[in-house]
């Protein structure tokens, strides 16, 4: 302990999610010194709780910046597929061959369509997406019930094992020279010197940048760099079936099928602060919504369900600040670890070991709601 | 009956009487009695092995209690059924599953 | 949102369960017990009812001793679910059951959680095997189905251990061997515990005509270092190595493993309440007053899910947390709860002897050979846990999330505490401090159909 308490690191990453693993992966592999402070094993997490889409239609239509960044995001996830199959842990099963967004009524297609037209109108060309009918849609899965109206298919859409992505990425920042703490959640943050001191349970360290990455932690830690972030806990509950043979040739938003076999079913939108409890009255609501999907699925077990809490912002996009007062701290957090891990590796940690932040990502400042 | 190598053998203990039912494992006719337990009544007709969790990796009932999930079968068209929490009926139909039960991707 | 609601719901048919329904049903409060097996009893006393017409006599004295909780039990007036699981207690206090079929939420003003123990996993290299089973299950056949296997092979140590032995000897049936993994470490650490034991001397005199009748009876190997299961497509014999150096390989396709039990905690887990690692039984207990109230006002623990005590100290504990609560409802009947608390402690006197002569040393408690099967539910290895382990999982959710041990239906039940053990062993931390899986329901399976079941369409 003594010996990593007397380096003085590149880069101090406080959160040990995706958001802190990509962007400690991203620059330990440009050849910065990293450490990465990690709260405990049981703690709020909500990158644990996460479905693993990696999606693009939708994100941003209001908001063309994120659309621009998902997408880019998108474009830049294979290369780190490909790169972190290198480290010889279990595959990814990175699949992105487009997606789906059911619908079980007209309203649902007509406001579907609404979003994704708005969206395709500002991205220049870039963005593409298709609504299907009911007979277009049974074509690809013949198995939809009759309550089943129709579904938005975007061809840029995919999914991947969020949690072989957090092993990849750990992994990877270890092997190119990364230190990881457990139970080492940041408690204070100065100035010393020229560098900036973190303050953790397992002693204080030193660097040249701090990122914080801890998700809902980050309202509580911003301050201390001078910087803000209003974050609220949206909770969303998921549950996991069984292993089945594959039968889902594409991922849909609320229904994906692993590698493994087993289907990931969610999902819930509940403001109710920072509570994780699994809900059996949602959970209902999930699985009714799932047989309506796919009614063959009425005898397949739930083996599984957990609660998480998404990062929230205030418009619901991510928040990417520098401070201004402690050069060299950073502020991240969002609600798409994984789609965007992709920029984060590459692009964020990029922006974050040069000369920072960009004005690509000046939209993203919490500056934003100052208005 | 297919007694399996070595001699041992699970065996009544006490005089067996009641009446017999029909039941069919993977094809084969087995004689049961009516309110047999099924993992029971499918080790003394010497099938111990009820499924694979993956390729090379035969399973049989383990617990006899509900809480390993080992002896799953599939009963009557219907899979993942713990046999051990199952009485038999006349006509029952069990079939061997090879449903995809283990994590493949997992690198050793 | 909740449908029937009932005063007192005791959840678990065992001793504890049915003992504290007496209590309860006796104070005149309306009681709902609901198990998931067909018929009362639990595990120690299962099929006695049926039983009881056959009288199978190598089931032994105190399996029938049983006889008459049972009796008093389907006598008492409690509203009674068998064939009934329960997947979820929320933080209002709702139980979420499923039933043939349907799902359903009730509601309790208070529950008693009676759920007992299970089996602590033994993994040696081979014990997926057809073939091979818990002894628990091995003494259930006998019970459920008066089915034995000739020539079986038992290993590990502890009561149940050399019950279903001495079960198996008066049933008629040949015992191959007994692989007896408790030695010298285990004495040693149990002996200044032997006098407290010496107020159970029935409890000792038993277990001593046990192990008697076993040793007059087939082959007992001690002093044992190792051992594993030969086989390929089913188990074949049993390889193990003593500690003098010698190697014994026994032919046989039923191997029966046992190396003691623990509570049950995935109910009590899942449910938020407090537990704690307890460190002479070397297992997780949920934390309860002396009455069994849980860290949940509404909520008592009563029996083996408690803490190990067995079948006597189950019933006392189903009186004693049924005795608090009709209290708590008015009637205070506090010279029946001191002499339950009494009883209580004087079957526990024999546990720190006998949780440490059966407490299995380390090199059981965890698997010996790399490719032995630690997670059974997701087949993955002791090496496959080195390597999660590798790639910096330093906790159990972590590890879970690594390598997907945990991830099964089981939940845990067959590796949680095998996994834990080793990130302990590979982080230095304590047990306690290394914690375990979070549970969350369904505790048990429950089916999309029956989900749905529940509730009408999907809330905005």
């Amino acid at each position: 302990m003594t010996e990593i308490a007397k380096s003085n690191f590149d880069a101090i990453i406080a959160g040990g999610g995706l958001i802190g693993l990509a962007i400690g992966y991203g620059l330990s592999r440009r050849g910065l010194s990293v450490l990465l402070l990690d709260a405990e094993d049981t703690a709020l997490r909500a990158a644990r709780g996460n479905f693993g889409l990696v999606w693009v239609q939708g994100k941003g239509a209001y908001f063309p910046p994120y659309a621009d960044w998902t997408m880019r995001s998108s474009e830049l996830w294979p290369k780190l597929a490909e790169e972190l199959q290198e480290t010889g842990n279990p595959a990814l099963g990175l699949h992105q061959k487009g997606g789906l967004s059911i619908c079980l009524s007209e309203a649902e297609m007509q406001q579907r369509y609404e979003k994704l037209d708005h969206l395709r109108a500002h991205q220049n060309g870039r963005f593409q997406f298709e609504m299907l009918d009911r007979a277009a849609l049974k074509e690809i899965m013949p198995g939809i019930g009759p309550k089943v109206v129709g579904a938005a298919y975007c061809p840029h859409d995919g999914h991947v094992n969020p949690l072989y992505l957090m092993r990849a990425l750990q992994t990877g920042l270890i092997r190119n020279g990364g230190v990881c703490l457990a139970d080492a959640a940041v408690r204070k943050i100065d100035k010393i010197g020229s560098s900036i001191r973190v303050g953790t349970a397992k002693g204080d360290f030193e660097c040249q940048r701090i990122v914080l990455a801890a998700g809902l932690a980050n309202a509580e830690l911003a301050p201390m760099v001078g910087l803000q972030q209003s974050l609220k806990p949206q909770k969303g509950q998921i549950v996991v079936t069984e292993k089945l043979d594959q039968q889902m040739p594409l991922p849909t938003l609320l229904l994906r099928q692993t590698d493994e076999g087993g289907l990931m079913i969610g999902d819930s939108h509940e403001d109710v602060g920072f509570e994780t409890s699994v809900r059996p009255d949602i959970v209902s609501g999930i699985a009714d919504r799932a047989l309506a999907t796919l009614p063959a699925l009425a005898d397949v077990g739930v083996v599984r369900s957990w609660a998480a809490l998404r990062v929230m912002s205030k418009d619901g996009y991510p928040i990417y600040d520098q401070s201004q007062t402690m050069p060299g701290a950073f502020a991240i957090s969002c609600h798409s670890g994984v789609t965007l891990s992709a920029a984060h590796a590459f692009d964020l940690a990029g922006y974050i070991a040069e000369a920072g932040l960009g004005q690509e990502l000046d939209g993203f400042s919490q500056r934003r709601f100052n208005v | 009956m297919g007694f399996p190598k070595g001699g041992s053998m699970f065996k009544s203990t006490m005089p067996e009487n009641g009446k017999i039912v029909q039941l069919h494992f993977d094809g084969e006719a087995i004689t049961a009695f009516d309110g047999d337990n099924l993992v029971a009544a499918l080790l003394r007709a010497g099938k111990i092995q009820f499924r694979t969790a993956a390729k090379n990796d035969p399973r049989g009932p383990y617990c006899m209690m509900g809480i390993c999930f080992e002896c799953l079968v599939e009963i009557d068209g219907r899979p993942n059924q713990q046999a051990c929490q199952i009485i038999v009926r006349d006509g029952m139909t069990i079939h061997r599953q090879s449903t995809p039960d283990s994590s493949s991707q997992v690198s050793g | 949102m909740a449908n029937r609601h009932f005063q007192i719901v005791i959840i678990g048919a065992g001793p504890a369960g049915m003992a504290a329904a007496l209590t309860t049903t006796k104070a005149g409060l309306e009681t709902l017990v609901i198990d998931d097996q067909k018929d009362s009893g639990g595990q120690v006393y299962r099929n006695l009812q049926a039983n009881r017409e056959t009288l199978p006599a190598y089931l032994g004295k105190s399996y029938y001793e049983g006889a008459e909780l049972g009796q008093s039990f389907a006598d008492c007036g409690a509203i009674y679910w068998p064939d009934c699981t329960v997947w979820q207690i929320t933080d209002t206090h709702e139980i979420a059951l499923v039933s043939r079929g349907k799902a359903e939420l009730i509601t309790a003003d208070y529950i008693i959680i009676a759920t007992g123990a299970i089996e602590r996993p033994m993994p040696v290299r081979g014990w997926t095997l057809p073939g091979v089973m818990s002894v628990g299950g091995a003494q259930t056949l006998l019970k459920q189905a008066a089915l034995g296997a000739d020539n079986a092979v038992f290993v590990g140590s502890g009561p149940l251990l050399y019950l279903t032995v001495w079960q198996y000897i008066k049933a008629g049936l040949a015992v191959r061997a007994v692989i007896d993994i408790t030695g010298a470490e285990q004495w040693r650490s149990a002996i200044p515990f032997a006098p407290l034991a010496l107020l159970q001397p029935d409890m000792l005199a038993m277990g001593r005509k046990w192990l008697r009748d076993i040793r007059q009876n087939t082959e007992v190997i001690k002093y044992v270092s190792a051992v594993e299961i030969t086989g390929q497509s089913q188990a074949r014999g049993v390889s193990c190595t003593l500690s003098s150096g010698g190697k014994i390989d026994i032919d046989s396709n039923h191997i029966f493993l046992h190396q003691g039990v623990v509570p049950n905690v995935n109910l009590t887990m899942a449910t938020g309440l407090e537990h704690q690692w307890d460190h002479q039984a070397h297992c997780w207990r949920p934390v309860t007053d002396v009455t069994g109230k849980s860290s949940d006002q509404q909520i008592y623990i009563a029996g083996d899910g408690g803490g190990i005590g067995g079948a006597k100290a189950a019933a006392i504990a189903g009186r004693l947390a049924a005795s608090a609560i009709v209290a708590r409802c008015g009637k205070p009947r506090f010279l029946a709860q001191l002499y339950y608390k009494l009883r209580h402690l004087h079957y526990l006197t024999i546990r720190p002897f006998l949780d440490r002569l059966y407490l299995p040393s380390v090199h059981f408690r965890l698997a010996q050979n790399d490719d032995t099967i630690i997670c059974r539910c997701e087949a993955v290895s002791k090496a496959d846990i080195n390597a999660a382990l590798a790639s910096g999982a330093s906790g159990p959710n972590q590890l879970k999330a690594f390598c997907r041990a945990g991830m099964g239906r089981c939940q845990g039940r067959s590796c949680g505490l095998v996994v834990q053990e080793m990130i302990a062993s590979h982080t230095g931390q304590s047990m306690a401090e290394t914690g375990y899986y979070r549970l969350r329901p369904p505790v048990k399976p429950i089916t999309l159909a029956e989900l749905a079941s529940l509730e009408g369409p999907w809330p905005d």
